[in-house]
């Protein structure tokens, strides 16, 4: 039927253009990083001579030719690790203590739950900016500043409360019947939560935790006013200093960028499933 | 040894009382449905005998045993739930060796009994399936052994065929009746079905809005409702009720007036001058009687059932339906005369539902 | 209908009394496992909040630490009589309600288009999730980068310039960030293109809960590709339109990585967004007082932002507890 095959090379157009803009920014990016710079001038879109030099200046500075923002590179794999360190610390608490505080509020009819939900959501209204400047007060007053603990803290405050909601909607869509029967089966009320609830609502956690784990990583406001040293800088924020840098060729920036970026999707490309599957049930559930 | 007794068992969330000092002593080993109309307390009262919910006020008492602070997990019961509650994420052998893996059962004895569980119930080909591969039919299986292999004191069953076809249905009822008569212990179960309840139970308690309406054997039930909406409730297509009045001095010798007819009574067990309602059961009107006729009423569906007969019959407005053989010879617009026997009619006190005449004894 | 499936098995809030022992125990349980994110959100948000309005209400100068007069509301009336914040509140609610319109309709139609069947729709789905994973400090550069010289908008727009400067006679070279209109709009669009997947996403996950039967009853009825997606697609999209809604205006009223990395607040005024404004109170000319009166005024705005969205939801009976 033709109007069903015009239908489907329509379909495949605008797919095709939706790709384009969702993806054309950043592979852009991805051809620069790989070029020399006297290239990227001239404005070339495929690089007729491909160079993973501007990725040497980061993994290996010593070898690289140029000099210029050369500190700067020298910085990254331990701005990476600092990334790492925190994200991952981000992730563990959203995961420990957000799916505690969900599952009391998907399971447990107590007095005051509603209040605390809405606690937990208006802590979100608070701007990021309205709250860093007094919070960089209290973490200075603690000596914290420059440590891994404050940007942690810090993440966890706003990354908390979107996983609770997350996490309560998805707990509600698993079955009570199933930790009934597990209790009468013989397990106590923290058994019933271990074996049998915790294994069927896996896949939640799972997007709930990469998507803390990449709204850690991504963030910028409180890494950079909670950071001043390489020894807890993570790399969003060592990636703002090429600003500074005014001579670094743009092609040495692009790479650093596409390094940055390349963890999260790489953790993206493989869980996404997870991600719509466990955020989705719980805005419509 | 369980015989299960609620005593005076509330159930309220804030102002809605959802059991009312429900009373009940079940008798050990039978088999006891719980019966009676969406919202009408009966899972809630599964429930609070299984441990998983508590009651607002009253005990439950398991023989002499208080149960009613003890954690379902220790109460030695196993529950089939309507939607079998199969673990996802374990496989059918798993899922049935959960509860005594729970109790810390020795290993070869946990293999012999899911194996004899599995054979009990013919799903020995199923066990290293995951509960996502099976049929509706299947799961339900697989809970049912999932809840024999534990050789509990307690069954408890919750509307566990609602969910089957209806050719399922009616084999899974004869395999329930068969288990508990070979297992030999008490079932609680629970549905809204009231035919699966008069096929299946030793006892049948109906409940209505937290209340018990009546305890008795599906016999007493169907033939001696304690009131109008038990009466109504049991039996299919359900009782035919008339409105009307009493007439008569004696409570010996009392006619009830309907519109358009007349119909004598046994003795009452009380006299009321309030509204009454008369309730008959479509068995129990002759049509073209052998007697002298109450009245005349008009065909307006005929329903062929192959066994039997059903006409939708209309008198003054009034709409209600009689059972006869096949053969009868009765169109749509026939005036049709008609009978109740008096030995065989129900009466009800119209505001409280109360019955008013006396138990009649069970035609052999 | 779903959703009443779904209560079926899931207790809501129970406010009345606890009952019996068993549930005041789960009470103290319930209040116990939350405690922890509680007293985290209480030091880390709370206690902050309120020493931020505590300070701007004084005098606080970085520069000169001791000096900690009270002023009253003296911080707020300065900057509320000064050009400098309405500057800031106007490009802010240009950028935010831009960005939200932008952000839902691009979404919408990606999420339209993706929830259809077709070769690689997994892929296009993983590719989907690009925008997202690139942090605004990153995503900033790269903009940057695309709107430089040689960079790949305008080789895009080459030809365009060669038309338009023979049409008009102008001598236009590339577009860059030294104009404010392209400076903010492009931040618009920069901001778009990063938030779009999320949006997206909820999108996508909304539009697969629409059961089929719908759709198979309303082509029974005659509908067609137009009326179905009138009356089937769009009411159901409605709570997740508004939870995105609220979700993007609270974010893009504190957009900030962006402007760091992409505009540095200019050229001149032309992208100075509240945060921005705030940041350099603070960080560039130390006024503490000041940067706290902004950041009070700020929370105003956004949680007042906040109510409207969430009464209109409740209206609609679409918020559950």
């Amino acid at each position: 039927m033709k109007s069903t095959i015009i239908k489907r090379i329509i379909l495949y157009v605008l797919v095709l253009v939706a790709l384009l803009y969702i993806v054309t920014p950043f592979a852009w990016i991805v051809t620069v990083s790989i070029m020399h710079e006297r290239e990227a001038n001239v404005g070339h879109w495929i690089p007729r001579e491909p160079t993973g030099e501007n990725y040497a200046m980061y993994l290996a500075p010593e070898s690289g030719g140029a000099e210029v923002g050369l500190a700067t590179a020298r910085k990254f794999p331990r701005a990476i690790a600092n990334s790492f360190i925190i994200a991952t610390m981000v992730m563990v608490i959203n995961l420990l203590f957000g799916s505690m505080a969900a599952y009391s509020l998907a399971r447990i009819r107590f007095r005051g739950s509603l209040a605390l939900m809405l606690f937990y959501l208006g802590s979100r209204s608070v701007p990021g900016v309205a709250i860093v400047i007094p919070m960089y007060l209290v973490i200075r007053n603690y000596g914290l500043l420059d440590t891994h603990l404050a940007v942690i803290l810090a993440h966890s405050t706003f990354t908390l409360p979107f996983t609770i909601w997350i996490l309560k909607g998805y707990f509600q869509t698993v079955p009570l019947d199933l930790e009934r029967a597990a209790r009468t089966d013989g397990c106590g009320r923290l058994g019933a939560l271990f074996r049998i609830f915790l294994p069927v609502a896996a896949p939640g956690m799972i997007g709930v935790g990469i998507f803390s784990f990449i709204a850690s990583w991504t963030e910028f406001l409180f890494a950079l006013l909670f950071t001043s040293t390489i020894y807890s800088k993570p790399v969003t924020v060592l990636v703002s200093d090429f600003t500074q840098e005014l001579q670094m060729p743009f092609t040495m920036i692009a790479a650093g960028g596409v390094l940055v970026v390349l963890l999260p999707i790489v953790l993206a490309f493989i869980l996404q499933r997870f991600i719509i599957h466990g955020i989705g049930g719980a805005v419509t559930g | 040894m369980a015989r299960v007794s609620l005593k005076k068992l509330t159930k309220s969330y804030g102002d809605v009382v959802v059991l009312d000092e429900l009373t009940l002593e079940m008798a050990d080993r039978e088999f006891l449905t719980l019966l009676g109309p969406s919202g009408c307390g009966k899972t809630t009262t599964l429930n609070i005998i299984a441990g998983l919910d508590s009651a607002t006020s009253g005990h439950v008492f398991f023989d002499s045993d208080d149960v009613t602070e003890v954690p379902p997990e220790r109460r030695d019961v196993a529950m089939v739930f309507q939607t079998y509650a199969l673990y996802p994420h374990m496989r059918v052998v798993d899922n049935i060796a959960f509860g005594l893996r729970m109790r810390k059962t020795p290993r070869d004895e946990i293999e012999r009994r899911v194996r004899e569980a599995a054979k009990a119930m013919e799903i020995s080909h199923l066990l290293m399936r995951k509960p996502r591969e099976l049929s509706g039919g299947q799961r339900q299986r697989v809970a049912l052994a999932r809840a024999i292999v534990r050789d509990p004191r307690l069954f408890l069953l919750d509307e566990p065929l609602s969910n089957l076809d209806a050719k399922l249905r009616v084999s899974m009822r004869t395999e329930l009746k068969r288990l508990h008569a070979e297992l030999d212990k008490t079932f609680v179960y629970v549905t809204h079905d009231q035919a699966e309840s008069l096929i299946m139970s030793d006892r049948i308690a109906v409940l209505n809005e937290g209340k018990l309406q009546q305890l008795g054997t599906p016999e007493d039930i169907y033939n001696q409702p304690a009131n109008a909406f038990v009466a109504g409730f049991v039996g299919s297509p359900p009782m035919n009720f008339f409105d009307g009045g009493l007439e008569g001095e004696e409570r010996e010798r009392c006619r009830m007036v309907g519109r358009g007819f007349t119909c004598e009574l046994r003795p009452l067990t009380s006299k009321t001058s309030a509204e009454v309602r008369l309730g008959v059961r479509p068995e129990d009107i002759e049509l073209s009687p052998d007697g002298e006729p109450m009245a005349q009423a008009t065909v307006v569906v005929r329903e062929p059932l192959g066994s039997d007969l059903y006409l939708t019959l209309e008198l003054n407005g009034a709409t209600f339906k009689a059972r006869t053989r096949p053969s009868a010879d009765f169109d749509r617009g026939d005036l049709v005369p008609f009978r109740f026997d008096p030995e065989k009619v129900h009466l009800f006190e119209s505001a409280s539902g109360k019955s008013l005449l006396k138990n009649i004894p069970v035609i052999a | 209908m779903i959703a009443a499936f779904k209560n079926k098995h899931a207790p809501g809030p129970d406010l009345s009394p606890p009952q019996s022992r068993k549930d005041k125990g789960d009470r103290l349980f319930a209040l116990l496992i939350n405690f922890p994110t509680v007293g985290l959100i209480l030091a880390l948000v709370a206690y902050p909040v309120l020493v931020s309005l505590w300070i701007s209400l004084h005098r606080y100068n970085l520069r000169r630490p001791d000096v900690f007069d009270f002023v009253g509301l003296g911080n707020y009336v300065q900057i509320l009589s000064g050009a400098q914040f309405w500057h800031s509140l106007g490009v802010t609610l240009y950028f935010t309600g831009l960005s939200v319109f932008l952000v839902i309709i691009i979404a919408m139609g990606i999420a339209l288009l993706f929830n259809e069947k077709f070769h690689g729709r997994g892929v296009a789905r993983s590719l989907l999730l690009i925008p997202w994973a690139v942090p605004g400090v990153v995503n900033g550069l790269m903009w940057v980068g695309l709107l430089s010289e040689h960079g790949a908008f305008n080789q895009l727009l080459g030809y365009g310039f060669d038309l338009f400067n023979r049409l008009t006679g102008a001598d236009v070279d590339y577009l860059g960030m030294a104009s404010p209109v392209i400076a903010l709009n492009v931040t618009v669009a920069a901001y778009v293109w990063r938030s779009v997947p999320f949006a997206c996403i909820i999108f996508l996950a909304a539009l697969q809960a629409i059961p089929a039967e719908q759709y198979r009853a309303a082509r029974v009825d005659g509908a067609n590709a137009w009326n179905r997606f009138r009356s089937i697609t769009l009411p159901w999209l409605l709570h997740p339109v508004m939870v995105v809604a609220i979700f993007e205006t609270m974010n893009a009223f504190r957009a900030f990585d962006l402007i760091f990395t992409l505009t540095g607040g200019g050229p001149g005024d032309a992208t100075n967004l509240l945060a921005w404004q705030t940041y350099k109170e603070a960080f560039a000319r130390l006024n503490f007082g000041g940067a706290n009166a902004y950041s009070y005024l700020i929370t105003l705005i956004t949680m007042g932002l906040a109510i409207l969205y969430i009464r209109a939801l409740y209206r609609r009976g679409a918020v559950q507890g």
